[in-house]
């Protein structure tokens, strides 16, 4: 183990970095209020769960669960590790404008909104019951939070990967990359897993996906079943739940909203949300599509399908075989566009919108989130060559701009009659 | 034969225009205040008198544009795109065409096909780059209006690069080029060329086959048409009375 995995600031220069610790701030959101609006508009009974544990859990991650707690961002970080090592995996993307604001005072203005929220999540020590973070090096801007973030928690393991999702290629670097991280993770909690537990460990994810895929696809079909709030909400809980009990709740959910039969009248349009992730409290464009009568009937989004709907699938029970598979969940189909490897978004896209007979698609690009808005113009002209209608929006968490993106919904609906 | 009132609530100014089977019979243009509903009724009230009618002879109110919800009276909303692409498509004789309308706060390029249809559209993002109010604050530094504006552009044969369509940096680009003492008429050049540049990248994203039509109050402006068709390398026709065409192609849509 490297001292490097361990702070990635060195002492002499941490202690002038002082501002996460000494600036100690009020827990600022109050989510229930939030969620009082989504809870109403909800009409499952099952989801009122969901509801109340993502309202509480975004407060303070991990806490009162009896684990350590491995915090982390984006997708591609094995959940299945950390389980198998005892701990509990948290995800701690966050996009909420009050947060994003304290964050301010730890990253310049002119940063990702999200970024700069996930900063001022510490900032406000939300995150105080992290063990160790781990971060991945996807955007710039969150493989730079591994040293803004370095005054704030007790440990930040990096975990490095090459960009280019050819597994020919690479499948040897990523399994080797994952390999390290078992093994620190292993020394860091003391833990001796046996190859049957990291099976356990992804059998528990895979029937978290099994249940996810249920209700992704019950959905895409009839889309009155659960709104897009709830869809959502449900995704992101999985980010702070341990699986099983994800699974067991969510199940419930897939039972309620299938058998409520509503079914879209026939000349509905549905539509496929993707490009920069929707979370939770910041549904603004969710609330928008709501309010002008879209229904966005499936999405292709690392905070809700990029989350959940790979399995690992094992063809070689040995402890390398599982990491092999498991890089094979997270690396090789990821639509995440840090990595070179948008056939895979554009395959996805495509076959979502033909096997679900979707309308259009609606790709959202976070304001300053380069790296979605930055293949903009290659989805555009694949999409009308295929004569798929796109509609490409552009904002960030404030709300100034809400007529003229409800005049492009509005826009794009008629267009699609 | 139905006669039908189309309304567009703008951002600067509110027009309505009724329509006789497919003429228009009437119009008007007021300034859009703080209550849009009152503004809504008046141009309406304008519009009925210049066509000589009632409301009651009104088969139909369609309104549009950014205040097209604040009416309670109309019978149907839209919203300017497709009215946009109603009043574009009606104009030139129901051809296939790619609109450009500059209005006050957003410019965008509409795509339509040979049956009318939107087929895809662009808009400028959240701010009032590249619009008619950027214009708009662009003359006032200048101690003129935008016709003025306009007039100036087109005497100049040098025209400065101006870079920013952001109305609050283009300013300042402005007032530093007025101190090193830039001729004016280089500089609304300038002004305009900038717009024409957003106008024009819009432009190319379409099917370059379809006639360029243009419309909004921007297209009032000689100056801006000739920007961009020099930047686009594309001629442009001009609709006839060019504010009116939203407005009227809200009318059209509910005859």
């Amino acid at each position: 183990m490297t001292m490097e995995n361990k702070k990635f600031i060195s002492k002499e220069y941490l202690a002038s970095l002082k501002y996460f610790s000494e600036k100690r701030r009020e827990v600022p959101a109050d989510y229930g209020s939030e969620m009082e609006k989504y809870r109403q508009a909800s009409g499952l009974e099952s989801m009122k769960f969901f509801h109340d544990t993502l309202a509480g859990e975004l407060k303070s991650p991990g806490e009162n669960r009896n684990l350590p707690v491995v915090g982390y961002l984006c997708n591609p970080i094995p959940e299945e590790l950390i389980i198998a090592c005892g701990a509990l995996p948290v995800r701690l993307c966050s996009a909420d404008s009050r947060c994003a604001e304290a964050g301010e005072e730890a990253v310049p203005g002119d940063i990702c909104p999200m970024v700069k929220s996930t900063c001022g999540d510490f900032y406000n020590h939300i995150n105080d019951n992290i063990d160790l973070l781990v971060v991945p090096a996807t955007c710039d801007g969150k493989v730079k939070l591994a040293e803004i973030l370095s005054p704030a928690v007790k440990e930040i393991y990096l975990l490095d990967m090459p960009r280019n999702t050819d597994y020919m290629k690479n499948i040897e670097v990523w399994t080797d990359a994952y390999t390290r991280f078992y093994e620190y993770l292993r020394d860091k909690f003391r833990a001796r897993p046996t190859r049957n537990d990291l099976m356990d460990a992804c059998r528990i994810t895979n029937e978290r996906t099994r249940i996810f895929r249920k209700i992704y696809e019950y959905r895409a079909r009839h889309p009155l079943a659960l709104n897009s709030f709830d869809y959502f909400i449900l995704s992101q809980s999985s980010f702070l739940l341990p699986p099983e009990e994800w699974t067991e709740k969510a199940g419930a959910v897939y039972k309620e909203c299938s058998s409520r039969g509503k079914i879209m009248p026939g000349d509905a349009k549905k539509i496929l949300l993707a490009g920069s992730p929707i979370l939770f409290p910041n549904f603004k464009i969710l609330d928008i599509l709501e309010e002008t009568g879209c229904h966005a009937a499936a999405d292709v989004m690392c905070s809700a399908y990029g989350h959940l709907y790979d399995p690992v699938e094992i063809d070689e029970e040995t402890e390398y075989g599982i990491l092999r598979a498991l890089t094979l969940k997270y690396i090789a189909p990821s639509i995440c566009p840090c990595f070179v490897g948008i056939n895979k978004l554009m395959n996805t896209i495509l076959d979502t919108v033909q096997e679900y007979g979707l309308n259009g698609v609606i790709y959202y690009n976070l304001r300053l989130c380069q790296v979605f808005e930055i293949q903009t113009t290659i989805l555009r002209n694949i999409l009308k060559e295929k004569g798929i209608p796109l509609l490409v929006l552009k904002t960030d968490f404030s709300k100034e701009d809400t007529g003229q993106l409800k005049t492009r919904i509005e826009a794009f609906m008629e267009m699609l009659v | 034969m139905r006669i039908c009132a189309g309304i567009d609530i703008g951002s600067v100014t509110t027009k309505c225009v009724i329509v006789k089977g497919s003429e228009i019979a009437g119009k008007s243009l007021v300034k859009t205040g703080i209550d849009t509903e009152k503004c809504a009724r008046s141009v309406l009230e304008k519009a009925l008198e210049e066509a000589g009618m009632n409301m009651s002879g009104i088969g139909q109110i369609i309104s549009t544009g950014y205040g097209r919800r604040a009416f309670k009276k109309s019978d149907r909303v839209m919203t300017e795109i497709s009215a946009a692409a109603a009043g574009g498509y009606h104009l030139t004789g129901r051809r296939e065409c790619l609109i450009i309308d500059v209005g006050g706060q957003d410019t965008k390029v509409i795509e339509v096909d040979a049956a009318g249809n939107v087929l895809d559209f662009l808009m400028n993002d959240k701010c009032a780059a590249g619009t008619g109010r950027f214009l708009e604050i662009m003359a006032t530094v200048m101690e003129t209006d935008i016709q003025g504006l306009s007039s100036l552009a087109m005497a100049s044969r040098t025209p400065v690069r101006i870079n920013s369509t952001c109305s609050v940096f283009a300013e300042s680009e402005v007032v530093s080029l007025i101190a090193s003492s830039a001729a004016k008429e280089d500089i609304a050049a300038g002004l305009f060329n900038s717009i024409a540049s957003r106008v024009a990248i819009m432009i190319r994203h379409f099917s370059q086959n379809r006639p360029l039509l243009f419309c909004g109050g921007g297209a009032k402006s000689m100056a801006l048409k000739e920007a961009i068709e020099k930047t686009a390398e594309r001629q442009i026709t001009v609709l006839p009375e060019p504010q009116f065409v939203v407005a009227l192609g809200a009318a059209i849509a509910g005859c």
